[in-house]
């Protein structure tokens, strides 16, 4: 029982100095790289490796998604404040312009002694070689068949016919339209009629009537559907054939046909 | 058939109304041709025949009604494409799409043609002609390539709506 005692007793004495002693050792070379550091080393870091580079891709990409995600919530409503915004310029740039058009309207309507009514321009003929629109002011508005029809530049057409609430517009630049004007600065009487959408024939000008290009035709009001003194166009083309009473004369509209939105309508 | 009638009466009128407003903006350069051809051609083509008659003399009269030129010449254009289609269909096999391709194109030629005796006179006529003579030949082209698919369209959509109306004619009278 005794020597049993006394052995463990001896035993852990032993560990302890041999703990010591080694503890001793290793304090003397504190750095020492031992084969079995290497051994262990190639084992495990790899797989520390490993682990450490998962564990921070997900933490990344835990934190990146949230980030992502409030970043793309703040992207989408940074756009839908970009649309609206652009959406809102437009309309204003939009109103801009149509205030533009009518304040153009309106100085005519003051320069016109007539009593007259703005129309809107809804539908335009199916074919390129009629050149009818349609407006949205008829009968019930007071719009009926030869009245006259203007614009800001100048004369759009005539009206050929009118339901309750809409009508149908003959515009000067079709070849079926015919105006009765004169030449501003000379007073050279002729007939404007329509060819094409840029330009239309000055028909009747005797060969001796002073005209140059440029030269602004006016109606002449003996036609009894216009006004006298409203604008049609200026004069751009002039040939004087070898025989014949008359000059071959173009004239180029004051209003752009291609953009027409907004007329008047002469009621008298 | 009258349900198909009036459905072709209802695409044609949507036909016309886009016609005379979004696909005669500047934006599209005069490149769209008339739309009703495709369908005169196909009207003439399918059933239903003798109202496919009616259909066409209706969308003619609105479009003449619509139209600043002579009144009756979109209708008597869309009754000649219709007979002349309907004579050719004797002739020539009117599934292929070549043939579809220059029968639409020639339709389309031959309406501007129309159009084109219908306003001329011995000096506004040329000029007019010179004017148009871009446009004609593109809207040509343009309604030889586009029509044939116009034409399978128009087809399937006839396919569809009859299978439709016949399920439910089927259901009606199973009850």
């Amino acid at each position: 029982m005794f020597s049993k005692r006394l052995a463990r007793i001896l035993c852990v004495i032993l560990f302890a100095l041999i703990s010591i002693v080694l503890l001793s050792i290793s304090a003397k070379h504190p750095h020492r790289y031992t084969i079995v550091d290497r051994v262990v080393m190639a084992g495990i870091v790899p797989f520390q490796e490993g682990v450490t580079r998962t564990m921070h891709f997900c933490v990344r990409m835990w934190d990146q998604y949230f980030y992502l995600v409030a970043v793309r919530e703040e992207c989408d409503r940074l756009k839908g404040m970009l649309a609206k915004a652009q959406m809102e310029k437009s309309r204003y740039l939009e109103s801009e312009l149509a205030c533009q058009r009518l304040r153009k309207l309106l100085e005519m309507k003051s320069e016109v002694p007539h009593r007259m009514l703005p129309a809107r321009v809804v539908g335009l003929d199916p074919s390129g070689w009629f050149k009818t629109v349609f407006v949205n002011r008829g009968t019930r508005d007071g719009v009926s068949k030869g009245m006259a029809v203007i614009a800001s530049g100048g004369i759009v057409g005539r009206i050929i016919g009118a339901s309750h609430r809409y009508a149908k517009v003959l515009l000067i630049i079709d070849r079926s339209s015919a105006i009765d004007a004169l030449v501003q600065r000379t007073r050279s009487r002729g007939i404007v009629e329509g060819v094409t959408s840029e330009s239309c024939r000055f028909k009747y000008i005797v060969r001796k009537a002073d005209i140059k290009i440029e030269d602004t035709v006016i109606s002449s009001g003996l036609d009894g559907l216009f006004p006298k003194g409203l604008r049609v166009g200026a004069i751009s083309e002039i040939s004087r054939p070898s025989s014949g009473l008359f000059q071959e004369v173009k004239v180029r509209p004051f209003v752009d046909f291609t953009r027409l939105e907004e007329v008047l309508i002469i009621l008298e | 058939m009258m349900k198909v009638s009036c459905l072709y009466l209802m695409l044609g009128l949507s036909t016309i109304v886009a016609q005379t407003t979004i696909l005669r903006l500047p934006l599209f350069h005069g490149i769209f041709y008339d739309l009703l051809i495709p369908l005169v051609v196909f009207l003439s083509l399918n059933p239903p025949k003798r109202k496919g008659v009616l259909v066409v003399m209706i969308l003619g009269l609105i479009m003449d009604l619509l139209s600043g030129g002579i009144f009756g010449i979109y209708l008597s254009v869309y009754f000649w494409i219709f007979l002349l289609v309907k004579s050719l269909s004797r002739y020539f096999d009117v599934g292929d799409t070549i043939f579809q391709s220059v029968l639409i194109g020639v339709c389309v030629l031959g309406q501007h043609l129309m159009f084109c005796i219908s306003v001329a006179d011995p000096w506004n006529g040329a000029q007019l002609l010179a004017a148009q003579t871009g446009p004609v030949l593109l809207q040509t082209i343009f309604a030889a390539l586009t029509g044939p698919g116009i034409l399978m369209l128009l087809g399937r959509l006839q396919t569809r709506f009859q299978t439709r109306s016949s399920g439910a004619q089927r259901e009606m009278g199973s009850l």
